[in-house]
């Protein structure tokens, strides 16, 4: 079985193999141009730093990788890949069999159907995991840069790309493009599935699921004291109260104080137009009631995360298989 | 259901037997009620219509699909997933799946790798023997020789019980007889049963000995050939109502021209009206007669045109 697996499958499994190594070139090429970059910067701060830390470049290492156009498309393209294996191998696992009639050949030969999908199976799985793996391995690297800069490798679009995770997606993406295949029996509508199944899972989890893994910690402060945090925290969501409990100002940033617009604070807060003005003490006393605060998952939940996120994604591929193999079992060919 | 199973432990065992056997797909009733039983070592003919559940009862055999009612027992047992019956059961479907990227040669392969039973110098002796080569994809064979080396793949398994789906629906007059010839020599050599189908006895009546008769959905005749043939009698007399007959004998198929009566009628009792002539049924004549007997026109029409090349 084994054998026909890679009789069948070596010219995709060439193919992969390929379009895998470009990718490593194109995460070769661009990290290393991104970790010379960085050391330049480092360096050159280290050497200013009897000059003051007010260097711009030393607290935003340049601006390099603020939304810098390379860094958004890699992310792109690394988030994509995890579903590719699925489409083009999984899909078509039993799908295009049931099509060309070759399940009647090969389940008439002397092994089981379940002893073909476990064989089968098992090593498109292994094929999935290496794929996902060896791409997550490289992103880690190549994003140390970022990370270390802008310590975000906790968020949506970041921590979906590093460590772990996308193993469990491909893996996970294989495992959806087999169900699929065996439960519509049409390769190219299987495929459509597959992108739709796990773009929506993906979406939902992170979305819905992904923040409530642990319960977030909330930290809640009064005006005018400031809130702040570092590390590589997630921030679900911040905001400011007044006195009410009524959420006058939600996100970051934005005109006024406190990341609130003045119109919203008490009148005689009106002189805080200037952000670095001190706070007058008839303002402080108006501000009393008035809280910011902030939800978050601690940097130190991390691993947690990336595990819970793996198990969930490895849970869904083995329910995924189950399926798959009643379906085979249960359903005349 | 562990052991391997002994052959000729019953000489006159029933390698194929079904009780009350039903298949539906949704609201249409592929086969209803079917009795049939194939004894070891025979060549089975499953004769019908296109339509009649041929396929479905095949692929029941077979155990690729379950049936909705119904008891059967093929070889030593239900047709099931495991390597035992798998290995013991040869299964031609009508489509002849193959690997269309892969050759002769590496089909050979999968049977090796996938069967604990192979014979792969089987496959290549006949191969040989044909001029198809065991180099080329065999999806740039011909028609003939993709089934030819379908049925090579298939005997290769040594199987006890081989089930053909219309093997020779898609090969010209003479691979059909280079075929049918490869099959008769296999059973020969090995003694296995063998059930083939095809909507025309003609295709087959020279190797085959049994005869399985579907129509619409049911079995109209099982048994020996010869037997099946001694129990009809053609009865020709002038025009006139066959009551009288219908109370010994029961009518198959009545034909009334403009001066006469051709009857086809089943049992062996003697007729006394001397107005009736009565012969011998032909095979083909029998065969005829149970698939018009409650075909739609449509049906009947097919099977008088014969095999649509």
């Amino acid at each position: 079985m084994t054998w026909l697996t890679w009789r069948q499958y070596r010219t995709q499994f060439g193919v992969g193999t390929a379009i895998l190594a470009a990718l490593c070139l194109l995460l070769l090429l661009t990290g290393l141009q991104l970790f010379s970059h960085y050391h330049t910067i480092i360096t050159e701060c280290a050497s200013n730093a009897g000059n003051g830390p007010s260097d711009q470049n030393c607290s935003t290492g340049g601006g390099l990788f603020s939304g810098g156009p390379t860094v958004g498309y890699v992310s792109l393209v690394v988030l994509a890949v995890p579903v590719l294996a699925g489409l083009f191998l999984g899909a078509p696992m039993v799908a295009a069999e049931l099509e060309a009639g070759t399940t009647r050949f090969a389940w008439m030969q002397g092994i089981t159907r379940m002893r073909w999908l476990a064989v089968k199976a098992g090593w498109l799985l292994l094929a999935a995991a290496a794929w996902g793996g060896v791409l997550a391995a490289l992103t880690t690297w190549w994003a140390g840069p970022t990370n270390a800069e802008h310590g975000s490798e906790f968020y949506p679009g970041r921590f979906d790309v590093l460590y772990l995770v996308p193993v469990a997606y491909a893996v996970f993406a294989m495992a959806l493009g087999i169900c699929a295949g065996a439960l519509i029996r049409r390769t190219v509508p299987a495929m459509a599935v597959t992108l739709g199944g796990f773009i929506g899972v993906r979406v939902a989890v992170t979305l819905w699921l992904r923040p409530h893994y642990v319960s977030a910690v909330t930290i809640v402060r009064n005006l005018p004291a400031q809130i702040q945090l570092t590390g590589s925290f997630w921030q679900i969501s911040t905001g400011t109260r007044n006195p009410a409990g009524q959420l006058i100002s939600g996100g970051d940033g934005g005109p006024g104080a406190f990341g609130v617009p003045v119109s919203s604070l008490p009148r005689a807060c009106a002189g805080l137009a200037d952000p670095s003005g001190d706070v007058t003490p008839s303002c402080r006393a108006a501000l009393t009631g008035f809280r910011s605060f902030v939800t978050y998952q601690p940097a130190s939940r991390f691993w947690t995360f990336q595990g819970i996120e793996t198990g969930v994604f490895v849970v869904l591929a083995a329910i995924l298989l189950t399926v798959t193999a009643v379906v085979l079992i249960r359903r005349d060919a | 259901m562990t052991a391997p199973a002994v052959p000729e432990r019953h000489p006159t065992a029933a390698v194929i037997q079904t009780r009350g056997l039903v298949k539906q797909f949704r609201r249409v009733t592929a086969l209803s009620d079917c009795d049939v039983t194939v004894p070891e070592g025979r060549i089975c003919a499953l004769i019908g219509p296109n339509g009649a559940g041929k396929t479905t009862l095949l692929r029941l055999l077979s155990g690729l699909a379950r049936p909705t009612a119904g008891e059967m027992r093929v070889l030593d047992g239900p047709p099931r997933q495991d390597p035992v019956f798998l290995s013991e059961v040869g299964y031609l479907a009508q489509e002849i799946p193959l690997y269309r990227r892969f050759t002769a040669e590496e089909h050979i392969s999968i049977g090796a790798h996938l069967n604990r039973r192979w014979d792969p110098t089987s496959v290549r002796d006949r191969l040989t023997s044909l001029h198809i080569p065991l180099d080329r994809a065999a999806g740039s064979l011909s028609g003939g020789q993709r089934a030819q080396l379908a049925l090579s793949l298939t005997l290769a398994k040594k199987p006890r019980l081989v089930l053909l789906d219309e093997p020779v629906a898609a090969l010209d007059p003479l691979a059909r007889r280079h075929f049918l010839a490869t099959m008769a020599d296999a059973v020969a050599a090995d003694g296995i049963t063998v059930v083939l189908s095809s909507h025309l006895l003609a295709d087959l009546e020279r190797v085959v000995d049994y005869l399985i008769l579907l129509s619409a959905s049911q079995v109209q005749l099982c048994g020996d050939i010869d037997t099946l043939l001694a129990e009809h009698r053609v009865l020709v007399g002038p025009r006139k109502d066959p009551a009288a007959i219908a109370k010994t004998h029961t009518i198959v198929q009545a034909v009334h021209t403009a001066r006469q009566t051709t009857l086809l009628v089943r049992g062996n009792a003697p007729v006394i009206d001397p107005a009736w002539e009565s012969s011998e049924a032909g095979l083909e004549e029998m065969v005829l007669a149970y698939m018009g007997q409650d075909a739609s026109p449509e049906i009947s029409h097919l099977t008088t045109v014969g095999d649509e090349q």
